[in-house]
């Protein structure tokens, strides 16, 4: 086997811990870092700037309407959290199945889980209209004796993302302990020696420590799968739990946790080559790594495009005339760009990955990455704006547009998924320390 | 602080086999540190102790039956709201916050398990007072036996695979 087609470093253990941990103990980081850093701190600014006029000017600002009530909000809501799932999913699941490529992606896969789901929900919060009274949503004591109304999937939603995001972070934090502990005994500066000390919680990797972490671990992986999938579900059940046609469906919530798995691999794939490229790091992510990320996408694509085809045959086989003019204009109404883009992005462009050579062709395999993320984004967008618009009374029927605040929003929470993702590289290792030297030691010959 | 000896492997193979060899000879109180978790060891160390998964069975269960309770009580008897004609006790739809509070409460109820159990944090172990136990969380094994129980060091010497013994404490 070719050093290329390892999913495992070829290195001793100690080498693997200087790869992975040295280069975040170094004091400069290059210029291309703090390149990523300004761009992206810009576009952070863009985000806090896009938010203070929300709230001094409140929604309207937005290109909602009376029929599209949601718009970007829930595009973006939905889209990111499709990301934020797909992390822990991904952890969870290779690690149920024991799959010895996971340790080169897990940690920041889970970190992509982590920022993508924070990001996720400031959508909803703020389009409250009243960000500042969220936690309405929160069963508190209070002396109207109210309570939440939990037949709304509003209230499903504060409680799937919520635990989500403390679970998410909770399983991340336990895996990240012992690589803590390890940066901590490398660490020469005072204040790093100190903050990775206390994140190390005193971490001595003890039998006992590792019996019990091994426990917690692989207990929390087993949750997570079916509450990445409940998550993704309660997203689905926002839609199916409406009335308007194109959403009143029962394929929206496994269909939606496909989607995000979907998504959120291909974000994975350009993240990991960001990162190989970042910290020169092609012995840890190695083109077999891309190779069989392409085939989990072709395999999500394939199941998308059979999702779609679903919802066609539902539209026709319904006999419903408003279902199937919401396909028809889907298809060819107003927004047929978006759709056939969807269409492209998500179920045409990813078959390249039938062929090898695009699996491992790291140019190719980014683009097609960033197609069906962009795929998968146009999909929110037209089922998020097209259903609403074409409902069952002809005078709910309108057209939507964002403004320039939507665009904006939107460009500014990718530039903070950036700037925590850039800051994340510089402090956190990025790939599991230990699991790694754990397996290379485990494939050593003896 | 109390005496301690540190028998330093640098393979997991040795160190499996010095523990076995000298629990065998009625050694206790041994502990390994290691840089990444070797299961042989456990069955060799038996650390033993309550299991962190019953914890987050118990807490997981407890959330969810307070959760499910909590809704079932304040949509019928706290705010009874006729929504649609919808039966207030409309439990299907309270599976949801049900289910995602018991994942939260495993996960919390264990966390806080793992952390005990594993008496953490702590960040002034004896273990920490010589340097070269920094090289326990890189790629060195460490096996440490209490001074009282240790066998003398002609033994100790004569064990596979030894690299050093780092002596600490009075």
């Amino acid at each position: 086997m070719s050093a290329t087609d390892a999913v495992l470093p070829d290195r001793a253990p100690g080498r693997l811990t200087a790869d992975v941990a040295d280069p975040l103990l170094r004091p400069r980081f290059g210029r291309i870092w703090w390149a990523c850093l300004i761009l992206c701190l810009g576009l952070s600014i863009l985000m806090v700037v896009s938010l203070v006029v929300l709230v001094a000017g409140g929604v309207g600002i937005w290109g909602i309407n009376t029929s599209n009530v949601w718009g970007f909000a829930l595009v973006n809501y939905v889209w990111w959290i499709g990301i934020g799932n797909a992390g822990t999913l991904i952890s969870a699941m290779l690690l149920l199945t024991r799959q010895r490529w996971r340790t080169s992606i897990n940690r920041f896969a889970e970190a992509m889980t982590l920022f993508a789901a924070c990001i996720a929900g400031l959508f909803p919060i703020f389009h409250l209209g009243r960000p500042w009274l969220f936690y309405w949503l929160v069963p508190y004591p209070n002396t109207l004796g109210l309570v939440p109304q939990w037949r709304s999937p509003l209230v499903w939603d504060f409680f799937a993302i919520a635990s989500y995001i403390l679970f998410s972070l909770m399983f991340w934090y336990t895996g990240a302990i012992p690589d803590f502990a390890t940066l901590r005994d490398r660490a020469k500066g005072r204040i790093a020696q100190v903050a990775y000390g206390i994140l190390a919680l005193g971490w001595r990797g003890s039998a006992r420590h590792w019996q019990t972490w091994q426990s917690y671990y692989g207990a929390m992986a087993a949750m997570g799968v079916p509450l990445v999938i409940s998550v993704h579900s309660v997203v689905g059940m926002d839609y199916a739990a409406g009335i308007a046609p194109g959403w009143n469906e029962s394929i929206f919530p496994p269909y939606f946790v496909v989607g995000a798995m979907f998504s959120g691999f291909a974000m994975v794939v350009v993240l990991a080559a960001i990162f190989r490229r970042a910290l020169n790091a092609a012995h840890l992510i190695t083109d077999r790594h891309f190779d069989v990320m392409g085939k989990i996408l072709l395999t999500g694509s394939l199941i998308m495009t059979v999702s779609y085809a679903t919802e066609w045959f539902y539209g026709w086989y319904s006999g419903e005339h408003a279902e199937q003019h919401v396909v028809a204009t889907q298809l060819w109404g107003d927004f047929w760009p978006l759709y056939w883009g969807m269409l492209a992005g998500n179920c045409i462009i990813p078959q390249l990955y039938w062929w090898p050579f695009f699996r491992r062709h790291l140019p190719s395999t980014i683009l097609i990455a960033i197609a069906i993320n962009i795929g998968m984004w146009l999909e929110r967008v037209v089922i998020t704006v097209v259903p609403p618009a074409r409902g069952y009374l002809p005078s709910q029927w309108s057209s939507y547009w964002p403004t320039l605040w939507d665009w904006a929003l939107f460009a500014g929470t990718l530039g903070f998924f950036g700037l925590l993702f850039t800051l994340f590289l510089r402090v956190i290792p990025a790939v599991s320390i230990h699991e790694m030297k754990e397996q290379v030691a485990e494939e050593a010959p003896t | 602080m109390t005496h301690q000896l540190h028998l330093v492997f640098t393979e997991t193979a040795p160190l499996v086999a010095a523990v076995k060899a000298l629990r065998a000879e009625g050694v206790t109180g041994m502990d390994a540190h290691t840089p990444w978790r070797i299961a042989e060891l456990e069955t060799a160390l038996e650390p033993g102790g309550p299991s962190v998964r019953r914890v987050m069975l118990i807490s997981g269960l407890v959330c969810a039956a307070s959760i499910f309770a909590f809704q079932a009580w304040s949509a019928v008897w706290l705010y009874p709201l006729n929504a649609g004609g919808r039966p207030l006790f409309s439990w299907p739809a309270f599976g949801f916050a049900t289910f995602e509070t018991g994942i939260l409460g495993a996960a919390a109820g264990g966390f806080v398990a793992m952390i005990r159990r594993c008496g953490l944090p702590r960040l002034h172990h004896p273990f920490f007072i010589t340097a070269e136990t920094e090289l326990a969380t890189d790629d060195r094994f460490f096996l440490t036996i209490p001074g009282d129980t240790a066998p003398d060091r002609m033994r100790l010497s004569r064990l596979e695979g030894l690299h050093e013994i780092v002596e600490v404490g009075a």
